[in-house]
């Protein structure tokens, strides 16, 4: 089924919708929460719940991309669950992931908790559209979808060792850019 | 701002993102589960099982695509053990009125085990009509742990020159090393593993404007806390020391140099570097911070290395603070890794000739790639407590560097120039399963004939020397030493030249 019935099917109230929502993107959703959680059961209760938010929020919303909007639920879902699991105790895959992401800010000083996060969504943004697709690539399938350094070198032929470098640099030219903004 | 801030921000990238990057195809071929290293492993025992599958036939192995008329295919040589080819001289800046005459030898009666002894001969002809002084470059292929004799001897006019080395950015070309069945290390490039995508990486990476010979070390402010034996000989002593402090991981990075690690000292918030005090890695133990220092610090004396039981014996060590930088602290801890290093992998390599401001930018190259990291003010995966004896271990790294030297040649003048070195051959560490598959002791030689050369080449020549130890397969040089076609004319404009060989015995026995 294509994501225009699929959206039709939440907008009629159809609880059709999650069968076929779950049918053609479980898997997706799935696959990044288990990356985030590293955890099959709490994933799959993730991705439960990406169904009901769904149903929640089509209506009103009709999303431009379906994968899209069903993958940022689950991500942020997955984040929400982390962290309350792990309140006090760092761990799972999130946390090296927001390891890695720490290195682009400083430790001390720097901008105010205020920044709202949309304007710091922005500037990532802009930052990613300037690299070579490749380099987007490699840093949304790492720090969005969550995929480890291993399954990434397998799918691009990239040796781990080597791929962790290109992210070390694009993490510094992030630095880089999130510094010109003055956002650090 | 936080790092969950900035994760949520990366959660808020356009949608036309997060479907590219679902759908994207990576144009390179995926790697395969199993590694080159466990590949050669695998295929060495089961070597030694089959013991000597060949041993028969001469007959050439061919890949399916092959042909007789081009029997290695587009890709050149393929190995295993890829060691890349013998590399043209080339120079920087204007080298118009210049012309080269290239003559290369293979001489395998001079050489050690598989590896040849390689003379790359120039003829350099100045025709303009003024004095030219050429900045001439030399590309190898090399690691610092290489035998010493892998470096070329250049010599201008038989006189030995005046050789500058340079290193190319870690970034652009490096390769690692595997260990094959004869306990040595072969160096291999990256993922590649035939002259095609060396020849693309090599070409991509232009690594001949990528190269330098001097570096300055960052001058970070650093604390360093030495820990120190008091009495050599108190055998009643506890056997190992560890240093306990508080540190904020936030805003602290702790290193250790010639220490067995770090621990976290159960749910005290303390940490704990050790070292045994009767049998210390190195006769330096270090612990270095970088950013606030340590507080609250303890030395005291345990039974076991991983701290657990306290002794009743006292400790017999000190420490001792300092303030320093890396850039002082680096070159200080190098030279005593070496010392290590010589007694403990390898008595003769390069890394002991290497001049040292070259390593001091061998090491500011690596630490630019790890920057982001002392930055970050933290301590994570990429970035453990013996973090510099890794840095120190990279430098092994294989590269391509080069021998900077300078000539004068006068108007309507020449030069000869003489590169001699001695190479290993490509290799495989393969069993021959069946009549296609290529002998097992098959070795290869190739030669780059213009490639990352910006001189002007007008003839080329090869010729072969030792010949009696080798039983040549297939070539596209021209030679054919069982006719006693030891020299070839070649065409300067032809890229790519290869030969596979197998070594014999002089008396023509097979080795």
């Amino acid at each position: 089924m294509d994501d225009q019935a699929i959206i039709a099917l939440y907008w009629d109230r159809d609880e059709e919708a999650i069968r076929e929502s779950d049918a053609s993107y479980g898997r997706f959703c799935r696959r990044i929460s288990l990356n985030l959680l590293g955890s099959e059961q709490d994933a799959e209760e993730c991705v439960n719940d990406t169904w009901l938010t769904a149903w929640n929020r089509i209506p009103p919303v009709r999303p431009h991309s379906l994968k899209a909007f069903f993958g940022r639920i689950t991500r942020d879902l997955s984040v929400s669950r982390l962290r309350a699991r792990h309140a006090e105790k760092r761990d799972g895959g999130t946390a090296v992931l927001l390891d890695e992401l720490a290195e682009c800010l400083p430790a001390r000083g720097g901008v105010e908790d205020t920044v709202e996060t949309a304007e710091l969504a922005t500037a990532v943004s802009r930052f990613l559209e300037a690299l070579p697709a490749e380099d987007r690539v490699l840093f949304v399938r790492r720090y969005w979808y969550g995929d480890t350094l291993r399954t990434l070198a397998e799918e691009s032929g990239i040796r781990e060792n080597t791929l962790s470098q290109r992210l070390v640099r694009l993490r510094q030219r992030l630095r880089e850019e999130l510094r010109k903004g003055e956002w650090i | 701002m936080t790092e969950e801030k900035l994760f949520q921000a990366v959660g808020g990238i356009p949608d036309e993102m997060i479907e590219e990057a679902d759908s994207y195809t990576f144009e390179k071929k995926p790697l395969s589960k199993f590694r080159l290293p466990q590949i050669a492993a695998v295929l060495a025992v089961v070597c030694l099982i089959g013991g000597g599958i060949w041993l028969g036939t001469r007959s050439m192995g061919r890949s399916n695509n092959h042909n007789a008329a081009d029997p290695v295919g587009e890709n050149g040589l393929e190995f295993q053990a890829y060691v890349g080819p013998v590399l043209p001289l080339t120079a920087e800046g204007n080298t118009e009125g210049i012309s080269a005459e290239r003559s290369v030898d293979y001489d395998f009666q001079d050489g050690k085990g598989t590896a040849a002894k390689i003379t790359d001969r120039y003829l350099l002809t100045n025709s303009s009509g003024q004095e030219q002084t050429l900045s001439l470059l030399y590309p190898v292929l090399l690691s610092l742990g290489d035998a010493p004799d892998r470096l070329p001897a250049v010599s201008i006019n038989g006189e030995a020159a005046d050789t500058v080395w340079r290193c190319t950015d870690f970034d652009c070309f490096s390769y690692g090393t595997i260990q094959l069945n004869d306990g040595e290390d072969y160096p291999v490039l990256n993922e590649w593993s035939d002259w095609k995508s060396f020849a693309a990486l090599f070409e991509a990476a232009g690594c001949a404007s990528h190269t330098y010979a001097e570096g300055e070390l960052p001058d970070l402010p650093l604390t360093v806390y030495r820990v120190r034996q008091e009495n050599a000989d108190a055998a009643s002593a506890a056997p190992v020391a560890e240093l306990s402090f508080f540190a904020d991981p936030s805003k602290t990075t702790f290193l250790t140099y010639g220490m067995n690690g770090y621990h976290l000292k159960g749910d005290s918030g303390r940490y704990g570097v050790c070292s045994w005090l009767n049998e210390p890695r190195s006769s330096k133990c270090l612990l270095i911070v970088y950013g606030d220092d340590v507080s609250d610090i303890l030395l005291e004396g345990y039974t076991d290395g991983s701290c657990e039981k306290k002794s009743e014996a006292p400790v017999n060590a000190v420490y001792e603070r300092e303030e320093t930088t890396l850039q002082a602290l680096l070159p200080e801890l190098l030279r005593e890794w070496s010392i290590n290093y010589r007694q403990g992998v390898r008595l003769s390599s390069l890394f002991f000739s290497a001049p040292e401001q070259l390593l001091t930018a061998m090491l500011s190259d690596l630490l630019c790639q790890y920057e982001p990291l002392l930055d970050s003010w933290h301590l994570n995966q990429y970035l453990g407590p013996a973090f510099l004896e890794d840095l120190f271990q990279k430098l092994f790294t294989g590269n391509i560097y080069y021998l900077a030297f300078s000539v004068t040649l006068p108007a309507g003048g020449s030069a000869e120039i003489n590169c001699e070195m001695t190479r290993s051959a490509s290799r495989n560490n393969i069993c021959r399963h069946k009549k296609s598959d290529p002998p097992s002791d098959l070795l290869g030689y190739d030669m780059a004939a213009k490639l990352g050369s910006s001189l002007s080449f007008t003839s080329l020549e090869a010729s072969l020397s030792g010949a009696s130890r080798i039983t040549m397969l297939d070539n596209n040089f021209g030679f054919d030493p069982a006719a006693g076609i030891l020299q070839a004319k070649l065409d300067p404009a032809q890229d790519y030249y290869w030969m596979r060989l197998i070594l014999t015995t002089d008396s023509g026995a097979e080795k």
